[in-house]
């Protein structure tokens, strides 16, 4: 019998990296960030990944065209998470699925207030998912929220590059995002030793709040912040 | 509270014990200079994680989704296919393993952002030198080279020229301008212009004596670039590549 005579669709994701390899790399940095790319990146091409994610955001007041951005959404918070080692070696398509179900609760409880549950925790997600009572955003309210987000982020994105160098915003990148250290930054980014990075660093953080500060066009958005 | 900065960044990453938010957020009702501080660094936050995140979506967007192309029960065609397949799969494993010297002059090739930061005073905006700038700056490389020739004996313009032409795949016309510096032996430049050197030879392919004696050189040097050029030179040496 051929092969090639019947393809099953399959059921879980060709990943290159198991939960034990990902979570033993934790203990050497050098490599982490290059498996959490191979892992988005296996799990961005991964179809069932793909179909479980778009048939719960399109019964959960989603539309398809939401999908590709918010698969891509959930994904960052994946690589985040295997860069802070908050994965602690679950199943890893499970884990991101649940990742996505709890990113979407987030949006719709924006809008409509649905109780939060903790990031991670697939089976209290999908409990709380089959059970939502409240309505979820509409087709119009559903694509305001997202444009809203859009701009802002754009917004956010233009101040950066408005206000600093692109080694800069590396560096700022680098300490506060990826939270690298000094030493770690120096080598990478060419700074004579890793007290000239925090100097740059620090340098980069006031000329960002000067730009912030003098630029009355940012002054709305600071308002718009709740804290 | 005794280390505000430590505080407010703690509070923006939910690291506060629930005593203390308690009190940073009455702290956060009355003291309104505190709260424009906290909203400004709220605001750095999520502008550099959408700086991330926009980066990260580049990234995925280079990622082809593979296609299933239905295949007909032919045997000839089933072992085409599987030694297609067996292709397909050693290509990634590969691209993996190679790194051509061009590449690896790429990766490690950052422009200079410090030098088009250093402009002159503002009567002497239309100097050749401020215009190259502004032009190097703007990535118009092409003005930036012909308002920096207009400038002799300059360490820093023939320093920022060697950029221009590296930056417009002019290779070979950078070599000239970073030996040129080293030739100057002006400190300020000497170390940038040997290590730009370095990979202005790498994308040229020219990895003869002169460019061992440079690597070399710069890592017996020990200073900012030696542990780029030493993995470079763990890349160089690396079976799984193709020059």
């Amino acid at each position: 019998m051929s092969i090639f005579r019947k393809i099953n669709p399959p059921k879980g994701c060709d990943l290159k990296y198991t939960s034990t390899q990902i979570v033993a790399a934790y203990a050497h940095p050098a490599q982490l960030e290059l498996i959490a790319n191979q892992v988005v990146g296996d799990l961005f091409l991964c179809q069932y990944f793909k179909n479980q994610v778009t048939w719960f955001v399109k019964n959960n007041g989603g539309k398809l065209e939401d999908v590709e951005d918010f698969i891509q959404e959930s994904l960052f918070i994946v690589k985040k998470n295997l860069l802070s080692h908050a994965f602690k070696g679950a199943d890893l398509t499970s884990y991101t699925i649940g990742i996505a179900r709890n990113s979407w609760l987030n949006i719709i409880k924006k809008k409509k207030k649905i109780p939060l549950v903790d990031i991670g925790d697939d089976q209290k997600a999908a409990y709380v998912i089959s059970n939502i009572k409240e309505p979820t955003p509409n087709q119009e309210e559903w694509r305001i929220i997202q444009e809203e987000e859009n701009n802002k982020s754009k917004y956010l994105l233009t101040i950066l590059k408005d206000c600093l160098s692109d080694k800069q915003i590396k560096l700022l990148s680098s300490k506060y995002i990826q939270k690298l250290s000094y030493v770690e930054i120096a080598a990478e980014l060419h700074y004579k030793s890793a007290d000239a990075a925090k100097n740059a660093a620090m340098d980069a953080r006031k000329k960002i709040k000067n730009c912030i500060q003098q630029n009355p066009r940012y002054s709305d958005l600071l308002a718009s912040f709740n804290v | 509270m005794k280390n505000i900065d430590d505080i407010i960044e703690r509070y923006l990453n939910d690291g506060l014990s629930t005593t203390e938010l308690t009190e940073f957020k009455q702290l956060l009702e009355t003291d309104k200079a505190l709260e424009t501080k906290v909203k400004q660094e709220l605001m750095i936050k999520m502008a550099l994680e959408a700086h991330e995140k926009d980066a990260f979506k580049q990234q995925l967007k280079g990622l082809k989704q593979h296609k299933i192309i239905p295949l007909k029960n032919n045997r000839k065609r089933q072992w085409l296919s599987i030694a297609a397949a067996i292709a397909l799969l050693l290509i990634p494993a590969f691209q993996f393993f190679q790194h051509s010297n061009t590449q690896i002059a790429s990766q490690y090739y950052e422009k200079d952002e410090s030098i088009a930061s250093q402009l002159l005073s503002p009567d002497e905006a239309q100097s050749p030198y401020n215009l190259a700038m502004n032009a190097y700056r703007n990535e118009n490389y092409s003005l930036a080279s012909e308002q920096l020739l207009a400038i002799k004996n300059n360490a820093r313009a023939t320093y920022t020229l060697g950029h221009t032409y590296y930056l417009s795949k002019n290779y070979q016309k950078g070599i000239e301008q970073f030996k040129a510096v080293i030739k100057s032996q002006n400190p300020e430049y000497l170390e940038k212009a040997e290590w730009y050197l370095l990979l202005s030879l790498l994308k040229m392919n020219q990895t003869n004596g002169e460019f061992h004696t440079l690597l070399a050189g710069i890592i017996d040097k020990n200073g900012v670039y030696r542990e780029s050029a030493k993995a470079i030179q763990a890349k160089l040496s690396s079976n799984w590549r193709f020059k």
